[in-house]
């Protein structure tokens, strides 16, 4: 009976063309365009100058910085004033003044001091633009002592080059690390309104009533829902695991037992809440409105896309609960640092966990009668 | 020396390499203050006075709260008229609507004010929610920041009866209005990725997402506490898309059934 009942789920969906279009088009479009948008990078800082010594020192400290590859220059303004008021337009987001007296006192060796200004509403590029400024200014005063006194110190001192490595990412590159949470979205997003749409659709059109008085169990009758959305979700997980290795060569260096594994019991947990969503809702709006709730706070706060770490302690409990937060984690050290099976049990258990408690709720929830 | 770092999130590392290397030089020039003094005289001469403006302890929420403002609101308000036609449609009550007297641009400024009215009592919630619960100050004029956002409730509420009048079923409404929007909002209006570092291409796509002027005019009143004069470009892009869509979706709105 289950065969007919998972058939005709089948047939249901293939005969619906948006429900359709979203199964193919949504894998397509999200690897080929969002791993371009989702880059937390921080490039073309804008700099505006303000320079009160013009002088052959600050013109040499000013190429420096615009050489760099993180600084694009704005402007250069005649006092902070002007380029304080080009900061609250938005058009630049650090501001250099250099004082008057910049290639006097550095000649004579006089203390002075560089004013850096950096719009910190966003935290990270403020931060990571002002350290990326006074590390070019600091290398730029080395180069401007004579080379007799470099002498004075060669072969006294070790000079220390830092020689940075970064494991798992070598080239620093965004696309490695968001092409795995890319893949966990688009999972997320189809295991749980897949279902729910489904269910509520039957209860809008009436034809659940047909369900309810035919000897179908609970437990068959969930199946046949949750089985169709089991095979679009991992179709889905493979079709944008191959995009992305075409268009972008980016692939799971782990293993994909692994893969395949926590991602066939995350999409049952994750179709589980969608059952239980629509269980609980009457129209397709109150579903919907349920799945936008749920699916945005935990995927806001599931570490994708800003670290658990930075998180308050609130927020940080309540990622404990969030399936998102094992499933992104998982696919990260799959994806990423190559874990194989044993290096993700920690994840699977708690998924199939909730996996196991989403479902029988969903199965006690159906209700035949209305 | 080779500093080796977990890379996978790049400016985590980039920030753990900064402040390893930041101690490294400083060690060194002490070392060279050994040595030479006057080598760290001169190293020392130029000193950098750095200052974070508006968010001087680098809070996250600071940069997060206006943009999940604009996601909130956008997808709330977008969501509850994405099925107000189609619903007609559905249950066969567009035809009496449709034979009555009534133009089209009554019936839809009638579908939009219940919708309105709601969309300005969730706007009070996420507004105290933002100052009370997560610390975010309102530094700018409170009158510039509700006009603001209850010109980009009605872009929203005009783009989900655009999109009513557009599709066939509620099923397709919600789909369109809940999957459809949240995607591009999340990741094209500034929300969590910077719109610097995207391609060309993408951030001129990102020019139609009324999102994006929306949050960054709230990041700028709010956080910046700038004056009008400063948002009026993002002013006028979010009523001009607002013009557009209620105009758009008066001529899509069909005062015939098939």
């Amino acid at each position: 009976m289950l065969g007919y009942l998972i058939e005709k789920e089948f047939k249901l969906i293939l005969r619906n063309p948006m429900v359709l279009g979203i199964i193919i088009m949504m894998p397509v479009l999200t690897m080929l365009v969002l791993p371009f948008a989702t880059n937390q990078e921080v490039k073309n800082v804008h700099i505006t100058i303000v320079d009160h010594d013009n002088s052959a020192t600050s013109r040499r400290l000013t190429d420096k910085i615009l050489s760099s590859e993180y600084f694009r220059l704005e402007s250069y303004a005649p006092t902070y004033t002007h380029a304080f008021e080009r900061m609250e337009q938005g058009a630049t987001d650090i501001i250099l003044e250099i004082p008057s007296n910049l290639e006097r006192d550095c000649r004579r060796g006089t203390p002075t001091t560089l004013f850096v200004a950096a719009n910190a509403v966003n935290g990270t590029r403020g931060a990571l633009g002002s350290r990326y400024l006074s590390m070019v200014i600091s290398d730029f005063q080395f180069s401007k002592t004579t080379p007799q006194l470099q002498a004075q110190i060669a072969g006294k001192v070790p000079i220390i080059a830092a020689e940075p490595s970064f494991r798992f990412n070598p080239h620093l590159d965004y696309k490695v690390f968001m092409i795995p949470g890319l893949l966990v979205i688009l999972v997320t997003q189809l295991a749980t309104s897949l279902p729910a749409l489904n269910i509520v659709g039957e209860k809008e059109t009436g034809t659940i009533e047909q369900m309810n008085v035919s000897p179908v169990g609970k437990f068959q009758f969930i199946l046949s829902k949750l089985i169709p959305c089991w095979v679009i979700g991992i179709v889905a997980l493979l079709l944008g695991t191959f995009i992305a290795w075409l268009v972008h060569g980016i692939y799971p260096h782990g293993s994909w037992v692994a893969m395949l594994s926590v991602s066939a019991i995350y999409v049952l947990a994750l179709s589980g809440l969608g059952l239980v969503i629509s269980n609980y809702s009457n129209t397709m709006q109150q579903a919907m409105f349920g799945i936008f709730f749920f699916s945005m706070i935990m995927m806001l706060t599931c570490g994708l896309f800003t670290p658990v770490k930075s998180m308050p302690d609130w927020a940080q409990t309540l990622t404990a609960g969030n399936p998102l937060t094992y499933y992104a984690r998982a696919m990260r050290l799959i994806w990423l640092q190559g874990a194989s099976l044993p290096a993700i049990l920690p994840q699977l258990a708690v998924i199939t966990f909730m996996a196991f408690l989403l479902n029988v709720w969903a199965i006690i929830s159906y209700r035949k009668r209305s | 020396m080779q500093l080796i770092t977990d890379g996978a999130d790049p400016n985590q590392a980039s920030m753990v390499i900064g402040y390893a290397s930041g101690i490294l030089a400083e060690w060194q020039k002490a070392q060279f203050g050994r040595i030479s003094p006057t080598l760290a005289k001169k190293l020392n001469a130029v000193s950098v006075d750095t200052r974070m403006l508006y968010n001087p302890q680098a809070k996250s929420a600071y940069n997060f709260v206006p943009g999940v403002m604009g996601l909130v609101l956008m997808l709330i308000c977008a969501m509850m008229t994405a099925i107000a036609i189609v619903r007609e449609k559905e249950t066969g009550t567009m035809e009496i609507l449709l034979s009555s007297p009534m133009r089209p641009i009554y019936v839809i400024i009638a579908k939009m004010m219940p919708y309105l009215l709601l969309s300005i009592v969730d706007l009070t919630m996420v507004l105290s929610l933002a100052v009370f619960l997560m610390g975010v100050p309102i530094n700018g004029s409170l009158t510039l920041l509700v006009v603001m956002s209850v010109l980009y409730i009605i872009v929203a509420l005009a783009l989900g009866l655009l999109i009513s009048t557009v599709v066939e079923t509620q099923q397709q409404a919600m789909l369109a209005s809940g999957m459809g929007l949240m995607l591009p909002i999340m990741m094209l209006s500034g929300l969590l990725f910077p719109i610097e570092s995207m391609p060309a291409p993408l951030q001129g796509l990102s020019a139609i997402v009324p999102a994006r002027w929306y949050i960054q005019a709230v990041r700028k009143v709010m956080v910046q506490g700038v004056e009008l004069q400063f948002v009026w470009q993002e002013l006028t892009i979010i009523a001009g898309m607002a013009v557009l869509l209620v105009a758009v979706s008066l001529r899509k709105f069909k005062i015939r059934l098939q």
